[in-house]
């Protein structure tokens, strides 16, 4: 209610202290697996056409170790196809009112200009949208663009077709539970064989429970790109999973890198692998700290969501019975370390990744490339939708170059 | 008014509890700020997922339908305008046809329990102030205690001056509310299916 009188001498004389343009963050984190990946070299503008086609070579030619003046039956077998992947569309969007704020135009709008505005909200939206949008990709990347079947509980189909699809091997399922059959539409394990394969490690317990990560199973990851011509140079885990390394590494005294981390830890390198803390990637504990979807507070926007509303957090799921040659194992034949008919609780993860098999495919069209798009009402007299926009796909051409283990805590 | 699918909410719908009609107000001069696009009487649909973004999921989840923005009368009966609980517009009743619009008031006020407006209060809104209720679609509702008859899914729901009854005699009258998705039991939420006419205000 107003007083009487309406401004006290203090509020009559004299404006608050306040800092022109300025308002700290304390929603959004960083994206560093975006930027790490554009960093590489990896984006590769979709200059459009019907999907995203990426030739693979997948078989050899016939051959033996002959006696000269023998004959062969020479013969043909298919060696090579190709994956497709769809361009997959994203928005972010606000109503702009034009009496309150500017439009874009740079004059301001009645209420947010001259010497009296703190902020300029126009610029202060423009610059949330493009952190929304970056916060649904850097999560979207870690899960999967499929749609849901047999072995993929949830309907992904419009986003991208991110790491959790990529790297497996349709036997194991992922950190998310999932098992990919199919990877670009290509079957994997059919025709064109373990080509597309990439093997989840699991490093807890036979009962499910977390493990512990260590020099061991570091060497495991990289063995298992390096054994496919790989070259990992990039290690993405969340700050949790970062934890859990760095503990490990320095109780056995095997981080003696002290490149990266010689003043504070925010990379360390193994093996060649620079290994860094992205507090969007897969973890248990980054909900405790960061609001994840689908938690959601009072305000019903003050938490971190992907593409479809949810997030990276990982969840406990089932094993199915594992297989080999038709009889039941306990044990997953692959080498996952995967038990059978278990409730795992995946806990933290981490990827060994080889940057140049990444591709990001934005959109050359700029209207669809971080591009605006303005709507207005067309009765009413003030309010317009704005809709930042983003066409665009991420995925791996060479999944075996790449490896990821989880299920392990600090 | 046209439908308004372009507007700022502020809030989550079920946290607005806004002393103005445009949910921003002068902390000067209390006045309201005419300023931001929210006006009342806006009315919008929403989809399920948005509804789940737009929910303060502490008070409740939020399902797809119609949502309006409304001030609640000062008449209202505050306990009685709770997550769940039937308003009753006052524009149009069985005895008033030049009421105020988009002027919902709680549902033990008897003259209003013919109205043919019914909508669900999503939180507690203090009399006078001004909020978003729903009225189309797949609405979560709470039932009187005790209810007149076992609840089963499919039961048509009525209003009365105590509550949302789950009545012995199911046909549809002024009253209605509903059809039961869930099973009604007495003093719980469930989720029912409106059956209001969409309409102007």
């Amino acid at each position: 209610m107003p007083t009487d009188p309406l401004y006290n001498e203090i509020d009559a004389s004299n404006l608050e202290s306040v800092r022109k343009n300025v308002v700290f963050n304390n929603l959004f984190v960083d994206t560093p697996f975006q930027a790490k990946l554009r960093r590489a070299g990896v984006w590769d503008e979709f200059l459009g056409g019907a999907g995203m086609m990426e030739g693979i070579l997948y078989g050899r030619t016939q051959g033996a170790a002959v006696e000269p003046g023998q004959t062969v039956t020479v013969t043909r077998q298919q060696i090579n196809t190709g994956i497709k992947f769809l361009p997959k569309a994203y928005a972010t969007w606000y109503p702009l009112d034009d009496w309150e704020m500017d439009d874009g135009s740079g004059t301001g709008g009645v209420i947010n200009s001259g010497p009296a505005k703190i902020v300029d909200e126009y610029q202060l939206y423009m610059e949330t949208m493009v952190m929304t949008m970056n916060t649904m990709q850097e999560m979207d990347s870690f899960r999967h663009g499929q749609p849901s079947s047999a072995t993929v509980s949830d309907n992904r189909i419009k986003t991208i077709n991110g790491l959790d699809e990529a790297l497996n091997n349709g036997i194991d399922p992922s950190v998310y539970g999932n098992i990919y059959t199919s990877y670009g539409a290509q079957a994997r394990n059919g025709n064109i064989g373990t080509a597309l394969n990439s093997t989840p490690l699991y490093l807890g317990t036979t009962t499910g429970g977390p493990g512990q990560i260590d020099v061991a199973a570091l060497m495991q990851l990289w063995s298992q790109c390096k054994v496919t011509g790989g070259n990992p140079t990039l290690g993405i885990t969340n700050v949790f999973g970062f934890k859990a390394i760095a503990v490990a590494l320095d109780a056995q005294r095997r981080d003696i890198s002290n490149v990266k981390h010689d003043i504070k830890w925010d990379g360390l390198v193994f093996n060649g692998v620079d290994i860094y803390a992205d507090p969007l990637a897969p973890s248990a504990q980054a909900q405790n700290y960061i609001e994840l979807a689908p938690q959601n507070t009072a305000g019903g926007n003050t938490n971190l969501a992907d593409g479809v509303g949810s997030s990276t957090t990982t969840v406990s799921f089932t094993t199915p019975q594992f297989t080999k040659n038709g009889v039941n194992v306990a044990t997953s034949p692959t080498g996952s370390n995967l038990p059978s008919l278990t409730t795992i609780q995946p806990s933290e993860t981490l990827y060994f990744l080889e940057p140049e098999s990444f591709k990001i495919r934005p959109t050359n069209k700029k209207g669809w490339n971080f591009g605006l798009r303005r709507a207005p009402m067309p009765n009413n007299v003030s309010i317009d939708a704005l809709f930042m926009r983003l066409g665009t796909n991420l995925y791996n051409v060479q999944p075996r170059h790449n490896a990821y283990a989880f299920g392990f805590t600090a | 008014m046209p439908l308004q699918q372009i507007l700022p909410t502020w809030l989550s719908l079920n946290s607005a509890n806004f002393s103005s009609p445009t949910g921003l107000t002068d902390f000067r001069t209390g006045l309201p700020f005419p300023a931001g696009g929210l006006n009342v009487g806006d009315y919008f649909d929403i989809t399920q997922q948005e509804g789940m973004q737009l929910s303060n999921t502490s008070v409740g989840t939020l399902l797809a339908g119609r949502y309006r923005f409304v001030q609640v009368d000062s008449g209202a009966t505050a306990a009685n305008v709770a997550t769940g609980t039937i308003g009753m517009f006052k524009s149009l009743t069985s005895t008033n046809y030049a009421g105020p619009i988009n002027n919902v008031t709680s549902y033990d006020m008897a003259l209003t329990l013919n109205s043919p407006r019914k909508c669900v209060f999503l939180n507690p809104v203090t009399p006078g102030n001004f909020g978003f209720v729903q009225e189309l679609g797949d609405a979560t509702v709470l039932l009187k205690t005790p209810i007149s008859k076992a609840g089963a899914i499919g039961d048509i729901l009525n209003i009365t001056s105590t509550g949302l009854d789950d009545p012995a005699s199911q046909t549809i009258v002024p009253s209605t509310v509903g059809v039961a998705v869930q099973t009604p039991v007495a003093g719980t939420l469930i989720v029912c299916q409106l059956t209001a006419p969409a309409f102007q205000e």
